[in-house]
């Protein structure tokens, strides 16, 4: 992506999973996609060109690139969709609570990657939302782990040690309330809430910092379902990894963003 | 002395669990009453004779997700039932709900990730009702989804 574009996220099982191609700088460019142009309102091309979201484009409707400074295509929000089913009921009752993926949360910036690009969260259709702009904290902080992991496993007297600092560090950082899951405030002992606007943002610095930390996309996604398995209600063990494909999708987008030299260097490449 | 034996074994076991247990909690990799939250979106009374409410859950280990829930009860009672549960997604997350002739409701959402469970039909005190979900898109479609009878 040129600097200034948008990384598209992207469910993968559905659509494809992006095919980033960075050039000899390292720089980002998703392939047959008019770079830097703006998508035409309800053109529904998916992250590599092809048409592959059905009719249905007002689903996802900024799947392509689109460069700063022009305007965000998709249906705003007070319009209605097309094709999307109405109620007739004259006694139907709408769900009044503020939705996601609109700039109704006061804090609330979107995430400017080093280059100057942005990521496109295809489950709000804007771009993803973060209370920091910055996510290199998150790699730095996924590098420190890595390096510190590997170094505790080639030295006898600590190798013992090394999975559970490896275990202390990514409830630390990622746990619930952790410093990178940015969709809970408060503490333990006065309660959480929650900020469901950056569920996402939660989910993508969960793959940026086990990418850094140089585990697989395979052990993160393992790990992260693993927990969700034992202790999350929405957990699904019928689904790869027993994550909910949200979840594992902006996992997987945070993963393969980080792959790509965007934040650096992992600890040790997988 | 047996009543002292016993209790410094059990001790010796659940002072460590209890150790274990605080030191995970502390650093978010077990279950605690925060680890899954749930908002109550919105309520409705009365519509048709029938109370709904709309629930949103997210829980949070290793990475985080959340389900939209639909309930439902007769006006009045407090049992409700579980009509919908989906992960949802897009700009416009939370259902219409709208019931007619007070035999048929249609639960409407214009995008949601997965659905998680549907219940097409529920027998009340007052009669069998019917519900019709009116989806728009589903990215992540599950083949089985219907609550069991």
């Amino acid at each position: 992506v040129p600097d200034g574009g948008t990384i598209p996220g992207y469910p993968y099982e559905h659509i494809g999973r992006a095919e980033f191609h960075p050039d000899a700088d390292g720089t980002i460019w998703p392939p047959a996609t008019a770079q830097g142009d703006a998508l035409p309102p309800g053109h529904d091309a998916g992250i590599d060109g092809r048409s592959n979201l059905s009719a249905d484009s007002a689903v996802m409707p900024t799947l392509g690139l689109v460069a700063q400074g022009t305007e965000q295509v998709g249906l705003p929000a007070h319009e209605s969709a097309p094709g999307r089913p109405t109620s007739t009921g004259s006694n139907a009752h709408r769900s009044s609570a503020e939705p996601e993926g609109q700039e109704a949360f006061p804090g609330s910036v979107t995430v400017v990657l080093p280059g100057g690009q942005t990521v496109l969260d295809p489950f709000t259709g804007s771009q993803l939302k973060s209370p920091v702009a910055d996510l290199a904290p998150v790699a730095v902080a996924g590098r420190e782990v890595g390096n510190t992991f590997r170094a505790m496993l080639q030295n006898p007297d600590t190798t013992a040690g090394a999975g559970m600092y490896l275990a202390t560090s990514l409830g630390i950082y990622l746990g619930q309330g952790g410093r990178f899951d940015y969709q809970r405030q408060g503490n333990r002992i006065t309660g959480f809430t929650q900020l469901r606007q950056y569920k996402d943002v939660s989910n993508f610095n969960v793959g940026l910092f086990c990418q850094q930390a140089g585990l697989s996309l395979d052990e993160s996604l393992r790990i992260a379902g693993g927990y969700a398995t034992f202790f999350s209600s929405n957990a699904n063990r019928d689904l790869p990894f027993g994550l909910d494909p949200r979840t594992r999708d902006l996992i997987t987008t945070g993963y393969d963003i980080g792959t790509h030299g965007v934040f650096g260097q992992a600890a040790t490449p997988p | 002395v047996l009543f002292k034996k016993a209790a410094i074994r059990m001790a010796w076991v659940v002072v460590p669990l209890g150790v274990l247990y605080f030191y995970l909690a502390v650093i978010g990799l077990i279950w605690t009453p925060y680890t899954c939250i749930t908002d109550t979106i919105q309520e409705i009374s009365n519509l048709s004779g029938y109370d709904f409410k709309v629930s949103e859950t997210n829980c949070t280990t290793i990475g985080n997700d959340t389900s939209v829930s639909v309930y439902i009860s007769p006006t009045g009672r407090k049992k409700a039932v579980l009509l919908f549960k989906y992960a949802p997604a897009g700009t416009d997350p939370y259902p219409t709900i709208a019931v007619s002739e007070g035999r048929s409701v249609s639960i409407t959402v214009p995008v949601v990730s997965e659905v998680i469970l549907e219940r097409y039909e529920w027998r009340s005190v007052s009669g069998t009702v019917s519900v019709d979900y009116h989806i728009g898109h589903v990215i992540f479609p599950v083949a089985d989804v219907s609550a069991p009878e």
